[in-house]
C-alpha cells in the first residue's frame, strides 16, 4: 500500500510539472503574436452590476476589451481569483478592428474561501494559428485586476424600476412627488433590518444566465419595459424556480405583463384605478393593528389599482380590494403591491442608524412591516439533496460477488457433505470421507474462484451520476448532476454543456488547471489537461426549457390519480407523491408506471419508499435519497404538489469528450396540477392532500407548519387548534364522512380531540393515557357542514388531570404526537347558484 | 376603460382650454416670462437638459452574426430601445428578425428575445408570421397573443374559440382567448362566453372578462342574462351585470342600471353610470347630486361631466362644492366649469368664490384664488393679503402669486411690502425661511418690482449680495424687481453689484446661475453702455438661459446707446428728445 501511494504521488507530481511546463511554454509571448499583441488591450475591468462576490457563488466580471488594430482579433479572456490555484475561467472573444466591447466573465469563488477581500485577475491570450499566446505590453502581460470585499449580507435586493421623473426646477410649486417606488424599496429594506444597498438594474436588460441570479434574493420591478422582453420572463421564471422572490410594484406596470410570471391556475386582472385620500388598510387574518394605525389620510390622493386575483393570498386590502398579494410560484414567490408606492410610506420619525447605508427618509407604517420582512427574507434553499451525496460514489467500481450466490454454494456444499456422510455411515465405510470431503470442497471452491476472477478484472473509466430534473408548472426546469468520475490514469478531458448553466469540479481536486470556458451563448466546457487518477466529483447545473411537464391530478371516489403528461416519454419508477407538506405517499402504479393512485393506504417514510416487497440495491440507494428529501429535520422546505420518480439517465446533461461508461439514474420531479372536478362528483380526499395550517385565531404549538413537523416531546399541558385545509379545487364540498387517524403517546395524560363553534362543542374522542393509534370517523352534520368551505379547525388538548400546578406537571414523563390525519369523502357542490350550460365540444 | 378615456379627454380639454393667457400660467414667476426672450419656453428646455433619449450603440446586422451571444445582445437591445426615436433601423430589424425566426432554429432564450423584439417593432401586417413563429413556446405565444389583441388581428381566432370551449384551459390562457374574442369575435361567440360565465371552475377574472366581451360584442338582448346574474350569488354580480348591459339602450336597461347604482360596488357603478349618462341623460341628472358626493373620484368626475352644460344655480352650486374636492383633477375640473359659466352667472360665481375663500378645506381656498385671479377680480386683493398667513402653504403661496398677478394699488402694495419685510427680517436673523415661505416671498418681491414700488428698494437691495440666509428664488425675484425699478436709470453702485454677481463664477460656492441670470436681466433693464463688456464676456451658447439673458441685455444696451447717440447727435443740431 505505501508503495502504491508513493507511486501515485510521484505520477501526479510528474503530470502537474509536465502540464505547468506546457502551459508556461504556451503562454510565452511570441514574435508571431506581435500584430494582435499591439492591437488588443483590456480597457477596463469591473464587477458586473448584478453580481455578488460571495463564497460559493459565481462572480461575474465585465471586461472591456478594445481592438485598435486593422484586423479581426480572436483571443481568450482568462480570469483567476488569487488564492484559488488551479481554477480559471475562460471566454473566447472576437473583436472587430477599431471596435471595443464588454464581455462578461464568470469566476467561481470557492465555498472554502474565507478571505475578507478577493482579487480577480484577468489576462488576455491571443489565439494564433490554433496556438494560445499570452499577450504582453512591454514585458508585462496584458492584464487587469480588481479587488472587492466578499459580502455576507443576509438578503440582496435587485431593483429594475422606472426611470427617475424629470428633475423639477427648484422654484416650481407644487413640488413633484418623491420618487416613491425607489423610496419604498429602501424603506422596506431598512425596516427589514437590512442596508439600503441594492443591485441597480434600471435601464438595463435583466441578466438571463442561471449563475447571474445566484446572489440575488429578491428583485423589485417597477418598470414595465423589463417585462416586455420574453427572455427576461424566462430568466425570472427560472429565478423563482430557484426560490427567488419577485416584487412587482403596479404603479406603472400593467397586470397583463405579470401574467406570464404566474402559474397556470393563478391570475391577476386589473379592473380600474381609484384615487382616494382617506382609507383604511385591512390585513386579512391579523388583528395586530388598531383601526387608528391602519387609517391613512393623505392630502395627495393615493391610487389603488383595483385587481381581481386567483390563487394568491391577499396580505393587505383597502375597502375589500387587494393592496398587496402574494402568490407561491414554483419554489419562489411573486408579490404585487396594487396600492401606489407613496401610500406605503410615512416620513421616518426616528433615525435607525447614523450609518447612511442603514437609514432612509421614509419608513413603512406598522401595518406595512410584515410585508417588508416577508419580501426581504433570504431565498430558501431549493436543492433537493446535498452536494456531498454518496449516490454517485456508490456506482463506482464493480459489483461485489452477491452474498446470495456465496451462501447458495456454501449451503449446497454442506448439504452434499451431510448426504455423503450419511450415505457412507449407512454403508459402514466412513473412511472414504477423508477423500470425498476434500474433493467436494475443491469442487465447491471452483465457482467461487471463477466468480472472484471475473470480479477482479480491471475497472473501466466511468462516470456515475445522479441526475435531478425538477420542472415547474410554468414550463421551465433545471437539471442538476451530482457526478463522480473514476479515471484509471491522469488524463485530459473536457465536459461539454449545450444549455445555460455551468459545471463545478470538486474543490478537493488539485491537479492540473480546471478551466470553465464559455465559447458562445449557452455553450461552455469544463476542461483540465490532467484530471486526477482515481475517483473525483463534479456537479453541473443547467436550465431546461423542454416544455411544460405538469402531472395531472384527478380526484374520484377512489382517491387521487396522478397521470404523467402525455409528452413526457419516460415511465417513472418508484414514484412518490408529495402534495401536502410532510405527507409523502407511495403511488400505486397503473398503466405501466404512467399513472398512480393515492388513497392514503401507502404512506412513505422510514425505510419504506416503494410498493415492492423485494428491493434491489439501487432501490435501497434511491430510498436513502427519498429519506433525505422528505426528512422533516432537514432545513430545506418539504416538497409540495410534486410527483417524484426515477428514470434512466437522460440525454440533456453535459457530456464528456472521451468514452466513459455512464451509470446512475435520474430523479425527476414534476409539479402536480389538480383538476377541478365537475359539480356533483363524489370524491375521496386522502390525508396526503389535506394541508395542516395555522389557525387564524390561535397559534398552534403542536405543529410546525413550515417544517410539516408534529411536536416530538413535551411535558407541559398543551391546547392547540389544528386547522385542516382541503385543496381549493374541491371546494365547496358536501362532506359525507371524515376519517381520522390519531397517533399520540401521552402517558399519565388525557388527550382530547373536539370540535367547537358558536358555543357548541362536539367531542370526537377522549383518550386516557393513549399509547396506540386511534382511528375513528366523524359523521356529525355540524362538523361536516363546517368543512364545506374547505377549512376545519379541531381542538386538541393534552392535559395532566392529576397534576395541580406547572411544577408538578414537569415532573411527569413527556408526551409526543406522531400524527393527526384526516381523510374526507364527499360530493362537490356548485360555486354559485347560476344555472350552468352543458359544455360543447370543439367546433360547436 | 371607456369611462376613464372619456374623462381623461375631458380633463385634458379642461387643462388646454382653462382660460389662462399665454403669458400667465399659474404659479409662474415674473422673471420666467418678462422679458419674453424666445418663442420657446427656455425653462422647460432647461428642465429637460439632462433628459433625452439614449444613444443607439448597436447594429441590427448583429442579428445575423455567427455568434449567438451577439444575436441575443442585439435582440435584447432592440427590446430596450424599440421606442427610442434615434433607433432608425426599424425596417431592417423587422426583416432580419422575421427571417431569423422563420428560418433559423435558435435556442429558446434567443428565440424569445427575437420574438419580443419583433412584437415591439411590428404591426398587424406581420401578425401571421409572428403567430407562426411563436407557437412552440408558451411565453412567446402569450406575448404574440397580447399583440394580436392590440392589433385586432384575427389570426388566432380559431385557437381562441377552441380554448374557450375547453373547460380545463389554464386561467391565464383562457383570459387571453376571451380578450381576443372581445375584439375579433362576433355574436356567434355569445354561447361560448355565456358558458364560461356559468362554468363552476371559471375564475372571477375570467367571468368579468367574459361579461365584458359579451357587453362589447352585443349591444342588445343581454338583459335576461344580466338579470339572472343580478339574482345570483356570484361574486361581483353587480359588476358582471354592468359589463353585460354597458351598451344597452332598451327599456329594461335603466331599472337594471338603477339596481347596480344601488349596490355598494363602485366599479359596477362606474360602468352603470356611464351607461346611464350615454343612454338615459335625464336619469343621469336626477342622481348627479348624490354622485357628486360619492367616495369614488371617477364618479365625481362623471357628475361634473353631466353638469358641464348645465347653468342653473343648484347645478352651479354642486360644481362650486366640488371645487373643494381633495382630488386635484376633480377640483380643477370643477373650477374650470365654474369659470366657463362666469360669463352668464357671474353673481353666483362670485358667491362661490366668496364661500370657497372662507372654507376650511384648503383645496377650496386654493381653487377660489385661482378662479378669482382668472377672472381678474381685484376686489379680492385684501382677502388675498390676509390669506398670506393661511396655515396651508398651498393657499399662502397661491395668495402670494395672485397678489403678484393682480396687485396694483398703493394700499395693497404697502401691505405686501409689510409682509415681505417681516419675512426678510426673519431670514436676516435666523436664515430659516422654509421653502414655502420663500416661494410666497418671491412672488411678493416680484409684485413690488412689477408695480415699480419705490419704497421697496432698500429692502430689495439686501438680496443682491451673496447671503446664504436668503433663498435663491427670493434673491432672484428681488434682483429682477430691482431691474424693473431701475429701468434705464444710471445706478453705478447697483450696476457694479450686479456685474459682480454675474462675474462670480469661481467663488466657493460660485454665484447661483439663476441669480446670474436675473442680474443680467436687470443689467439689460438698466441698459448702461458700461455693462456691454460684461454682457458680452459672459454670453454663452444657446439654449442656456444665461445665453438668452446676455443676448437680450446686449440688445438693450446697444439700443440704449443708439438712442443716446441719436440724442447726442440731435442735441448738436439743437433738437431735444425726451426719453
Amino acid at each position: 500500500m505505501p508503495t502504491h501511494g508513493l507511486a501515485r504521488i510521484a505520477l501526479w507530481t510528474l503530470s502537474i510539472a509536465f502540464i505547468c511546463e506546457n502551459r508556461l511554454l504556451a503562454q510565452q509571448p511570441s514574435n508571431s503574436a506581435g500584430t494582435v499583441a499591439n492591437s488588443l488591450q483590456i480597457a477596463g475591468l469591473s464587477r458586473a452590476q448584478h453580481s455578488r462576490p460571495q463564497a460559493g457563488n459565481m462572480l461575474a466580471l465585465n471586461v472591456h476589451v478594445r481592438n485598435s488594430g486593422q484586423q479581426l482579433a480572436t483571443a481568450e479572456l482568462v480570469g483567476r481569483i488569487k488564492g484559488q490555484p488551479g481554477e480559471e475561467d475562460r471566454r473566447k472573444i472576437e473583436v472587430l478592428p477599431g471596435k471595443s466591447d464588454i464581455y462578461e466573465l464568470d469566476l467561481r469563488v470557492l465555498p472554502s474561501n474565507r478571505q475578507k477581500k478577493i482579487e480577480a485577475v484577468v489576462t488576455l491570450n491571443a489565439i494564433e494559428n490554433g496556438r494560445e499566446v499570452l499577450l504582453t505590453r512591454g514585458d508585462a502581460p496584458v492584464s487587469q485586476s480588481v479587488v472587492m470585499d466578499l459580502v455576507s449580507d443576509s438578503s440582496r435586493t435587485a431593483i429594475a424600476l422606472d426611470a427617475d421623473p424629470p428633475e423639477q426646477l427648484f422654484w416650481r410649486w407644487p413640488r413633484t412627488p418623491t420618487y416613491a417606488s425607489y423610496e419604498l424599496v429602501l424603506a422596506s429594506r431598512i425596516d427589514a433590518g437590512l442596508s439600503r444597498v441594492c443591485v441597480t438594474l434600471d435601464g438595463l436588460p435583466l441578466p438571463i444566465h442561471l449563475s447571474d441570479w445566484q446572489g440575488i434574493d429578491v428583485i423589485v420591478i417597477g418598470n414595465p419595459e423589463v417585462l416586455k422582453d420574453s427572455s427576461s420572463i424566462g430568466a425570472l421564471q427560472q429565478f423563482m424556480h430557484h426560490g427567488g422572490r419577485i416584487w412587482v410594484i403596479l404603479d406603472k406596470v400593467d397586470t397583463s405583463l405579470i401574467e406570464p410570471l404566474l402559474e397556470r391556475n393563478q391570475q391577476c386582472q386589473t379592473l380600474d384605478v381609484v384615487e382616494t385620500n382617506h382609507f383604511e388598510i385591512t390585513i386579512p387574518g391579523s388583528i395586530d393593528f388598531s383601526a387608528e394605525a391602519r387609517t391613512i389620510d393623505s392630502d395627495k390622493p393615493v391610487k389603488l389599482k383595483r385587481v381581481v386575483q386567483h390563487g394568491g393570498r391577499v396580505t393587505h386590502a383597502v375597502d375589500g380590494w387587494p393592496a398587496a398579494i402574494a402568490w407561491p410560484v414554483s419554489q419562489g414567490e411573486l408579490f404585487v403591491t396594487a396600492l401606489e408606492s407613496h401610500g406605503w410610506l410615512t416620513p421616518r420619525e426616528t433615525l435607525t442608524s447614523v450609518d447612511s447605508d442603514h437609514s432612509s427618509k421614509f419608513s413603512l407604517p406598522v401595518w406595512g412591516n410584515p410585508l417588508a420582512l416577508k419580501v426581504h427574507e433570504p431565498k430558501h434553499d431549493t436543492r433537493l439533496v446535498d452536494d456531498e451525496l454518496q449516490y454517485p460514489l456508490a456506482h463506482i467500481g464493480n459489483p461485489t460477488v452477491p452474498r446470495s450466490l456465496v451462501s447458495t454454494i456454501l449451503a449446497a456444499f454442506c448439504a452434499v457433505l451431510v448426504l455423503i456422510g450419511v450415505w457412507r455411515w449407512l454403508a459402514g465405510e466412513l473412511r472414504w470421507m477423508g477423500i470425498l470431503a476434500p474433493t467436494l470442497a475443491l469442487i465447491a471452491s471452483v465457482p467461487l474462484i471463477m466468480v472472484a476472477v471475473v470480479q477482479r478484472r480491471e475497472m473501466f473509466d466511468m462516470v456515475s451520476m445522479l441526475q435531478i430534473l425538477t420542472y415547474s408548472s410554468q414550463g421551465c426546469g433545471v437539471l442538476n448532476e451530482k457526478a463522480a468520475v473514476y479515471a484509471s490514469s491522469s488524463r485530459k478531458m473536457e465536459l461539454h454543456g449545450n444549455a445555460d448553466g455551468f459545471a463545478l469540479p470538486s474543490p478537493t481536486i488539485e491537479s492540473g488547471i480546471r478551466s470553465l470556458t464559455t465559447a458562445d451563448f449557452e455553450k461552455w466546457s469544463l476542461s483540465n489537461d490532467a484530471w486526477p487518477t482515481g475517483t473525483w466529483r463534479y456537479s453541473t447545473e443547467m436550465a431546461l426549457d423542454s416544455g411544460n411537464f405538469t402531472a395531472r391530478g384527478v380526484l374520484s371516489n377512489q382517491g387521487l390519480t396522478v397521470e404523467l403528461p402525455s409528452h413526457f416519454k419516460f415511465p417513472l419508477e418508484d414514484a412518490i407523491i408529495g402534495y401536502a407538506p410532510g405527507t409523502p405517499s407511495i403511488g400505486k402504479a397503473m398503466q405501466g408506471n404512467r399513472s398512480w393512485q393515492i388513497d392514503g393506504s401507502l404512506p412513505a417514510g422510514g425505510d419504506r419508499w416503494t410498493g415492492e416487497s423485494f428491493l434491489s440495491e439501487e432501490q435501497l440507494r434511491r430510498a436513502a435519497i427519498y429519506q433525505d428529501i422528505f426528512n422533516v429535520r432537514n432545513p430545506r422546505r418539504p416538497p409540495t404538489r410534486s410527483l417524484f420518480g426515477w428514470t434512466d439517465i437522460q440525454g440533456q446533461g453535459a457530456t464528456w469528450d472521451v468514452d466513459l461508461v455512464r451509470r446512475g439514474s435520474a430523479l425527476v420531479s414534476l409539479p402536480i396540477e389538480l383538476v377541478t372536478p365537475e359539480v356533483g362528483t363524489d370524491v375521496f380526499i386522502p390525508y396526503p392532500l389535506i394541508r395542516i395550517e395555522q389557525s387564524a385565531t390561535s397559534s398552534n404549538s403542536m405543529y410546525n407548519a413550515s417544517r410539516a413537523k408534529w411536536i416530538e416531546e413535551s411535558s407541559l399541558d398543551t391546547q392547540a387548534i389544528v386547522a385542516f385545509s382541503l385543496p381549493p379545487e374541491v371546494v365547496p364540498l358536501a362532506a359525507s364522512k371524515i376519517d381520522i387517524e390519531w397517533d399520540i403517546k401521552a402517558p399519565q395524560r388525557r388527550a382530547q380531540l373536539y370540535w367547537t363553534k358558536g358555543g357548541q362543542r362536539i367531542d370526537i374522542v377522549n383518550l386516557n393515557e393513549p399509547s396506540l393509534p386511534w382511528r375513528g370517523t366523524i359523521e356529525n352534520a355540524e362538523v361536516l357542514n363546517d368543512l364545506s368551505d374547505g377549512w376545519l379547525e379541531l381542538h386538541v388538548d393534552v392535559t395532566n388531570h392529576q397534576a395541580k400546578d406547572l411544577q408538578s406537571q414537569n415532573r411527569f414523563v413527556s408526551w409526543r404526537l406522531k400524527h393527526l390525519k384526516l381523510s374526507v369523502a364527499g360530493r362537490t357542490l356548485p360555486r354559485s347558484n347560476i344555472a350552468t350550460l352543458p359544455q360543447l365540444g370543439r367546433g360547436d | 376603460m371607456l369611462c376613464r378615456a372619456a374623462l381623461i379627454a375631458l380633463v385634458v380639454c379642461a387643462n388646454v382650454t382653462c382660460g389662462w393667457s399665454e403669458e400667465t400660467r399659474p404659479m409662474q414667476h415674473s422673471w420666467e416670462v418678462d422679458p419674453k426672450l424666445t418663442e420657446d419656453d427656455i425653462w422647460d428646455n432647461w428642465e429637460r437638459r439632462f433628459g433625452g433619449e439614449r444613444v443607439i450603440d448597436f447594429d441590427v446586422a448583429d442579428l445575423k452574426s455567427a455568434s449567438a451571444e451577439q444575436r441575443l445582445h442585439a435582440a435584447r437591445l432592440i427590446c430596450s430601445e424599440h421606442d427610442n426615436r434615434k433607433f432608425t433601423q426599424r425596417d431592417e430589424a423587422i426583416a432580419m428578425l422575421l427571417e431569423q425566426l422563420l428560418t433559423g432554429k435558435e435556442k429558446i432564450q434567443l428565440h424569445r428575445a427575437m420574438i419580443s423584439a419583433a412584437v415591439l417593432l411590428c404591426n398587424a401586417s406581420h401578425a401571421p408570421k409572428l403567430w407562426e413563429a411563436s407557437n412552440e413556446d408558451s411565453i412567446c405565444r402569450r406575448q404574440v397573443e397580447r399583440a394580436l389583441i392590440r392589433w385586432r388581428s384575427d389570426v388566432a381566432v380559431d385557437v381562441w374559440r377552441a380554448r374557450c370551449d375547453e373547460p380545463s384551459a389554464p386561467a391565464g390562457e383562457l383570459a387571453l382567448a376571451i380578450e381576443g374574442l372581445a375584439v375579433v369575435g362576433g355574436s356567434e361567440d355569445r354561447a361560448r362566453l355565456d358558458r364560461i360565465l356559468r362554468h363552476s371552475s371559471t375564475t372571477l377574472a375570467n367571468r368579468l372578462l367574459a361579461t365584458k366581451a359579451m357587453g362589447d360584442l352585443i349591444s342588445d338582448g343581454l338583459n335576461d342574462l344580466a338579470q339572472e346574474v343580478l339574482d345570483s350569488n356570484l361574486e361581483q354580480r353587480h359588476l358582471l351585470a354592468a359589463n353585460l348591459i354597458a351598451k344597452h339602450r332598451g327599456a329594461r336597461t335603466l331599472p337594471q342600471c338603477n339596481a347596480i347604482m344601488a349596490s355598494d360596488s363602485s366599479s359596477a357603478q362606474r360602468i352603470a353610470y356611464r351607461t346611464i349618462i350615454d343612454n338615459f341623460p335625464s336619469r343621469a341628472r336626477e342622481i348627479v347630486a348624490s354622485m357628486s358626493k360619492h367616495s369614488d373620484n371617477l364618479l365625481r368626475m362623471m357628475s361634473l361631466e353631466v353638469l358641464r352644460d348645465v347653468t342653473d344655480e343648484p347645478s352651479l352650486r354642486i360644481q362650486g362644492e366640488l371645487m373643494k374636492d381633495r382630488n386635484p383633477e376633480v377640483c380643477k375640473l370643477a373650477t374650470q366649469l365654474v369659470f366657463e359659466k362666469s360669463a352668464t352667472q357671474r353673481s353666483i360665481v362670485d358667491d362661490l368664490i366668496t364661500e370657497n375663500l372662507d372654507c376650511q378645506v384648503w383645496q377650496g381656498v386654493e381653487q377660489a384664488i385661482l378662479l378669482a385671479t382668472q377672472l381678474k377680480d381685484h376686489s379680492r386683493l385684501p382677502k388675498f393679503l390676509r390669506l398670506l398667513d393661511h396655515p396651508s402653504p398651498d393657499v399662502s403661496i397661491h395668495a402670494g402669486w395672485a397678489l403678484m398677478e393682480l396687485a396694483n394699488e398703493p394700499e395693497i402694495l404697502a401691505g405686501i411690502l409689510a409682509h415681505a419685510q417681516v419675512l426678510t427680517g426673519v431670514a436676516e436673523q435666523t436664515g430659516l425661511v422654509v421653502d414655502y415661505d420663500e416661494m410666497r416671498l418671491s412672488f411678493l418681491l416680484e409684485s413690488l418690482g412689477k408695480n415699480l414700488y419705490e419704497p421697496a428698494t432698500s429692502m430689495l437691495l439686501k438680496y443682491v449680495p451673496k447671503n446664504f440666509k436668503f433663498g435663491i428664488v427670493s434673491r432672484a425675484s428681488a434682483v429682477w424687481s430691482l431691474g424693473k425699478l431701475n429701468k434705464a436709470k444710471d445706478n453705478p453702485k447697483l450696476r457694479a453689484d450686479l456685474e459682480s454677481r454675474v462675474a462670480e463664477t469661481s467663488g466657493l460656492p460660485p454665484e447661483h446661475d439663476l441669480i446670474r441670470y436675473t442680474s443680467m436681466l436687470a443689467i439689460g433693464e438698466m441698459a448702461h453702455a458700461d455693462c456691454l463688456d460684461t454682457a458680452e464676456k459672459f454670453n454663452v451658447d444657446l439654449p442656456a438661459p444665461m445665453g438668452y439673458a446676455c443676448q437680450w441685455a446686449i440688445k438693450q444696451i446697444k439700443a440704449a446707446s443708439s438712442r443716446q447717440a441719436a440724442i447726442h447727435a440731435n442735441g448738436k443740431h439743437g433738437i431735444q428728445v425726451g426719453r
